[in-house]
Formats: structure tokens, sequence, C-alpha cells
């Protein structure tokens, strides 16, 4: 399991499915998963969505390149995020909600930095202790 | 190993998606929640009182949740039930099913602009009429304040009916000296009544009842009347708003070209859209 790209349910059967502002959950997975060692390519801070982008590389280095939305900026502001949150070369891990179409996109849970720092998305907050799920 | 995790991954999203009952998601915004757990409306709402409720004066922005929370609607009549059936949200559907005004940036209109994105919004009083700014897309609403009647027969047959509009008529009145009491007719029907894409009719009345508890609390119920549409007259909110102490609203539009980019990005490879 030390490959770079690592995939895993978390809290299987304890994960609600997301549910965001403005745009529906219906196309996302119900069940996160993590990617470890993403590197972020883009990030823009525009409505309706940011959007982080991210390659993450298997065993065998093929890239699998990666977009995921979050809130809007004034959304994801009061969580801590601004335009300059992630830069392209930053090496992080992502935890997210996949895309049920199988294409390489999804909804964002949460960042982590290599110094343990989180940035999370504003469906975390969502609902009373839904951090506790995690 | 890899194959074997996407295998897991596989399996187990298979048994997730037929189970999973995305309905349960119809619902409005999620108040959004700062680190320390507090909403933009929260940390409005440990400044106190402020002091008396100035008199027949609502001047100045207040901010809400990000939604009001909305009571349950009354049983639709036929015709509201096939409007309701034509209405595909967000919350429903995939980004690219979905026929939600918002996705091409369409104006969200009147009650929705409030009920649905309340993060922020103004009253500023100009002579004969009250202006209601929005935070949302910057866009504005008038209340008529100098005794005109409501228009009649809003998008009628007849040569002199009135086009319906996406915020509607609406005239003010005070109440005693707190409360501000809003009517509203001649709403086009393209609006929605909120994200979970409740229907109105061009009949709806509506009536906004503001009443400013003191210098800091506004508290708003609307109701609506629409029998076209609804069996009985609802109170859709008991809405509660703060005065924003910086007075400086962030600025947030729904941009048509980041909007497209949005959905080749994101919505469209999401729901694997034909063509895509």
């Amino acid at each position: 399991m030390k490959g770079k790209l690592l995939i895993c349910l978390a809290a299987i059967g304890l994960l609600s499915g997301p549910s965001f502002a403005h745009h529906g959950s219906a196309a996302y997975a119900s069940s996160v998963v993590v990617m470890k060692d993403a590197t972020v390519t883009k990030f823009t801070w525009n409505n309706p969505h940011c959007i982080v982008m991210f390659d993450v590389k298997d065993e065998k280095g093929n890239v699998a390149h990666w977009a995921a939305e979050i809130g809007s900026p004034p959304a994801v502001t009061l969580l801590g995020w601004n335009r300059n949150s992630l830069q392209p070369g930053d090496v992080v891990t992502v935890y997210m909600w996949p895309a049920k179409s199988g294409r390489p996109v999804g909804r964002l849970n949460r960042v982590v930095f290599p110094d343990g720092k989180i940035l999370k998305d504003t469906q975390l907050g969502g609902g009373e202790g839904e951090d506790k799920k995690y | 190993m890899r194959n074997t995790a996407r295998g897991i991954v596989g399996l187990t999203a298979v048994l997730f998606f037929s189970s999973y009952a995305w309905s349960q998601n119809r619902q409005a915004n999620q108040p959004i929640r700062a680190d320390d757990g507090k909403t933009l409306f929260d940390k409005a709402s440990t400044t106190g009182t402020g002091g008396p409720a100035p008199r027949q004066e609502l001047t100045g922005f207040w901010v809400g949740l990000v939604s009001a929370k909305l009571n349950p609607v009354p049983p639709m009549t036929s015709w509201g039930q096939e409007q309701f059936r034509s209405h595909k949200s967000h919350s429903q559907y995939s980004e690219a099913e979905s026929n939600d005004p918002m996705k091409y940036c369409d104006p969200m209109g009147f009650p929705r602009d409030i009920l649905y994105d309340d993060r922020g919004f103004a009253f500023a009083p100009m002579p004969g009429k009250m202006l209601q700014p929005f935070q949302f897309n910057r866009v504005w609403r008038e209340i008529w304040t100098d005794g005109r009647a409501l228009p009649k027969d809003v998008g009628g047959r007849s040569a002199d009916s009135p086009d319906p509009r996406w915020f509607g008529y609406s005239v003010g009145h005070w109440e005693g000296d707190y409360t501000f009491v809003v009517d509203t007719v001649g709403v086009d029907e393209r609006t929605w009544l909120d994200a979970v894409g409740h229907p109105h009719s061009i009949d709806m009345q509506v009536q906004e009842r503001y009443t400013r508890l003191d210098h800091n609390t506004l508290e708003m119920t609307m109701t609506i009347d629409d029998p076209k549409t609804y069996t009985k007259p609802f109170v859709i909110t008991n809405a509660r708003f703060r005065w924003l102490p910086n007075q400086d609203l962030v600025e947030e539009f729904c941009v048509p070209s980041l909007m497209q980019e949005y959905l080749k990005t994101i919505a469209d490879p999401a729901s694997d859209a034909p063509g895509k």
C-alpha cells in the first residue's frame, strides 16, 4: 500500500452524501476517497465554485489529472480559504467524493497539507456534528 | 494492490449508489460555517442589540443565513404538481440534467433571491420607494412607498396588462414604527421559489413583514398565497437577519462565462453529459 495513489474508503456506511450550496450532489458518490501525494496543478478562485486541479501518480508513474470543486469564494472564505491557498506544485492529500460517472472529477471534502493544516470544504460543516463522522 | 483497491471502490460504489436515496438531499442551502463553527450570521449575532430600534428605519446592510429555513409547502394543485415535476433541481438531478435557472445565471428573481441566497441584502430608501439591493449578483428590487396600488392583471391578455417581472411589483408601508409590510404581485412564472424548485403562478401574492426588534435584529415573515399552485396560503419562512457590523458585503456574481467553464470542467464530466 505504498503506492502513491492510495484509494481507500473512509468510514464506510457512516458518511452521508454531500449536500452543496448551489449545485447538486446527485452526480457524486456518497463515500469519500483519499488521494495522497496529490500535486496541485491549478486552483481557480471563481464562482460558482472554486476548482482544485491536481495530478496523482500510480506505482507505475501513470499520471491521472483530476479536478475537484469546492464552494464559492464567499463560502469557503469563511472556512479559511483564500485565492492563494493552493499553488501549483503544492503536494497535499485530497479527500473527495468522486463522480459516479467514473470521470476524474469530484467534490472536494478537504485538503490536508504536509504540516497537518486542513482546509475543509463547505459541506463538511453543513450539519451539526458532521465533522465527527470522520 | 491498485487493482484490488479499485475493485473495492467499484464494488462498494455499486452498493452505495444503488441504495442511496439522493432525494433525501432535496433541500436548500446548508448554512456555511467557518472553522470556529461560526457563520457570518453567527458572527453578526454576537454584537448584542445595538440599542433600541430606530423608528421607521431599516437603512443598511443585513445578513442572514445562507438560505432561509423554509417551512413545508402545502399540497399543490394539479397545475402546481405539473410545474414542480418540470423543475429539475440541483438537489435531485445532476448539473447536466438540471434546469435550475441558476445553471444559466438567469435571474433568481423574487422571492428566491431572499429565500435561497440571503448572505446579505440592504434597504436603501429613495424618494417614494425603498430599494432592496441583494449581495448575490448585486441586483436590486424596488418597493414603492408612495401609496400607489399594486397593478392588476399582470401578464393578462388585455393590451394594457403589465408585463410579468422577475421581481414582480411591490408596494410597502409601515405598520407602527417598527414593521415594514411589503406586498408583491406579478412575478414571472419562470422563477422558482427555492432551490428545490417549488413553483408559483403569475397569480401569486406575497407578503413580507419586516419587524425591527432592536438596532441589530430584523425579523421577516413571508406568506405566499397562490391558489393556482397551492391549496392554501402558507408562511414559507420566518427568517431573522442581523445588522452587518462592517456594512461591507463581499462581491458575488453568477458569471455566465465562468459558469460555462465550471460546467465544462466539473459538472458535465461528473454527470457524463453527452457530447462532453
